[in-house]
C-alpha cells in the first residue's frame, strides 16, 4: 500500500490537483464561460444537435401511434376551451380599453411589456440525475448572455442561462438546486423567493421561500416572477402552489410549487435577451 | 513496450470510450428507470482502471475527468477531474492487490468508483439532502450496473487486442 502510494498515487493525485487548480483558476478569472469549456462545447454542439434531432424524430414516431386516440380527445377538449377563452378575450379587450381610459385620466405611464427574444432548440438534457439543466442551440453569437431568462412560447419560465458559449448555452431549469429568483403570488401579491431544492427536484417541484407569516397562499395559486430589482422581467409564470407549509420556527411560511412548464417534453424555448416592462 | 504500441493502445481505448459515450448520449439519456437515468462515466473509469493498473488507469481517469468537467455540467469546478482520479487510484489499488483482472475485478472497481463519486457529490450537498442524495446514488448505481455486461466486454477486447507481453 505504502509502496503503491509513493510509487504512483502521490504522483497522479498531484497531477490531478494541479489540473484541478488550473481549471478552477481559468473558471474563476473568466467573466463569461471559460475558453476551454467553450471550445469543447462548440466542437460537440453539432453532434449534440444531430443526436437531439434523431432522438426527437424517433420519439415522435413512436409516440404517434400510441397517442393518436388521446390526441383526438384532447382536440375536442381544446375546442371547448378555445370557445371559453374567446369569451374571456372579448371581456379582456373591453377591460383593457377601460384601463387605458382610466390611465389617461390619472395621467399614468402606459403599460408596456416588450421582450426581445431568441429562439433556441434543446440539444441536450443533463443526464447526471443530480442537476436539471438543458443545453440550448443559441449562444453569445446570437446575443445570449449569462443571467438571461428562458421561457416557452406561452411565457412559462423554464430557467436561467448559467453558461454561454459561441453556439451553445446552458440553462438551469426552475427545479435545479442552483435556481433562485424573486417570485410573487399572483392573487395576493405576496412576494417570496422561488428556489430549487434537492429533495423536491427528484419530484420535479420547487419551493417558494421567505413568505411572510401573514401571507395567505392557497393551493392552486399562480406564482409568477416578481421582477423586483429589474434584473428579471416580471409576470413570467413559474408555477402553481401544491402545498403550503410553515417553517420549523413557525415565523415564516413556504410553499411547494409545481412548475407550469413540462421540462421533459420541451423541444424549443426562447431566451429573453432584453426586456422593457412598465407596470 | 514500444512507444507506437502505447499510442495505438490509447487511441483504441479513446475510440472505445467515445463509442460508449455515444451510447450514453443517443440512448441512455432518454431512458429513465426507478426515477433515474443510467450514468456510465464512473463505470468506464472503474473498468479501465481494473485492467490498466495504478498509473495508466488513474491517468486515463484524469484526462477523462477533465473532458467531463469541460463538456458536461459539473457540480463544482474540476469535480470530475479530482473524483475520477481518486476513484481510479482506489479501484486500481484494489484490482492489483485483491483480484486478478476479470469480470469480478471490474465489478468491484466499478463499485468503488460509484461509491467515491457518490461521496464527492454528497460532500457538495447540504446535510439536509444527504439521505435523498444517498438514495439517488444507490438507484443510479443499481440502474447502471447491468450495463457492465456491455462495457466490460468492450474494454476486455481492447485490452486483449492491445496488450503485448514483454
Amino acid at each position: 500500500m505504502k509502496r503503491f502510494l509513493t510509487k504512483h498515487g502521490i504522483l497522479v493525485l498531484s497531477a490531478a490537483t494541479a489540473v484541478a487548480v488550473v481549471l478552477s483558476l481559468v473558471s474563476f478569472f473568466s467573466s463569461n464561460t471559460d475558453l476551454l469549456t467553450n471550445i469543447v462545447h462548440t466542437i460537440s454542439a453539432p453532434f449534440r444537435s444531430a443526436s437531439a434531432a434523431v432522438s426527437e424524430w424517433v420519439g415522435d414516431n413512436m409516440r404517434f401511434a400510441e397517442e393518436f386516440d388521446a390526441l383526438k380527445e384532447e382536440n375536442e377538449a381544446l375546442k371547448l376551451e378555445i370557445a371559453k377563452m374567446e369569451e374571456q378575450l372579448r371581456q379582456a379587450e373591453a377591460d383593457s380599453d377601460e384601463n387605458q381610459r382610466l390611465r389617461k385620466l390619472l395621467d399614468l405611464r402606459e403599460q408596456q411589456r416588450d421582450l426581445k427574444m431568441e429562439s433556441a432548440r434543446i440539444i441536450q438534457r443533463d443526464a447526471s440525475n443530480w442537476a436539471s439543466t438543458l443545453t440550448l442551440s443559441a449562444g453569445t453569437d446570437f446575443g445570449v448572455e449569462i443571467g438571461d431568462c428562458v421561457i416557452t412560447e406561452s411565457g412559462y419560465l423554464v430557467g436561467i442561462i448559467t453558461e454561454a458559449g459561441s453556439n451553445w448555452s446552458t440553462c438551469n431549469t426552475v427545479i435545479d438546486t442552483d435556481f433562485s429568483m424573486g417570485a410573487m403570488i399572483f392573487r395576493t401579491g405576496d412576494v417570496g423567493v422561488a428556489a430549487g431544492d434537492f429533495n423536491l427536484m427528484q419530484e420535479g417541484r420547487l419551493q417558494l421561500n421567505y413568505l411572510d407569516a401573514d401571507a395567505a397562499p392557497q393551493v392552486g395559486d399562480l406564482v409568477v416572477t416578481s421582477g423586483l430589482g429589474g434584473y428579471y422581467p416580471s409576470q413570467l409564470v413559474i408555477g402553481y402552489i401544491r402545498e403550503v407549509m410553515t417553517d420549523d420556527d413557525g415565523l415564516a411560511q413556504y410553499a411547494v410549487l409545481r412548475p407550469a412548464v413540462e421540462i421533459d417534453g420541451l423541444q424549443q424555448v426562447f431566451v429573453v435577451k432584453d426586456f422593457t416592462v412598465v407596470e | 513496450m514500444p512507444k507506437r504500441y502505447v499510442v495505438f493502445k490509447w487511441v483504441i481505448y479513446a475510440a472505445a470510450t467515445f463509442l460508449l459515450l455515444q451510447v450514453q448520449t443517443w440512448a441512455l439519456d432518454y431512458v429513465e428507470l426507478w426515477g433515474v437515468t443510467p450514468f456510465l462515466a464512473p463505470m468506464l473509469v472503474g473498468v479501465v482502471s481494473s485492467y490498466e493498473g495504478s498509473l495508466a488507469g488513474p491517468l486515463f481517469a484524469l484526462v477523462f475527468g477533465v473532458l467531463c468537467d469541460l463538456g458536461t455540467v459539473s457540480p463544482a469546478s474540476a469535480f470530475f477531474t479530482f473524483i475520477f482520479t481518486a476513484a481510479a487510484l482506489a479501484a486500481a489499488l484494489m484490482a492489483e492487490h485483491l483480484f486478478s483482472p476479470g469480470f469480478l475485478c471490474s465489478l468491484a472497481s466499478t463499485t468503488v468508483c460509484y461509491v467515491i463519486t457518490a461521496l464527492g457529490r454528497l460532500a457538495l450537498l447540504g446535510s439536509g439532502a444527504w439521505e435523498a442524495g444517498a438514495f439517488l446514488a444507490l438507484r443510479e448505481f443499481l440502474v447502471t450496473l447491468p450495463l457492465l455486461l456491455v462495457v466490460f466486454p468492450v474494454y476486455r477486447w481492447v485490452h486483449n487486442k492491445t496488450t503485448i507481453e514483454y
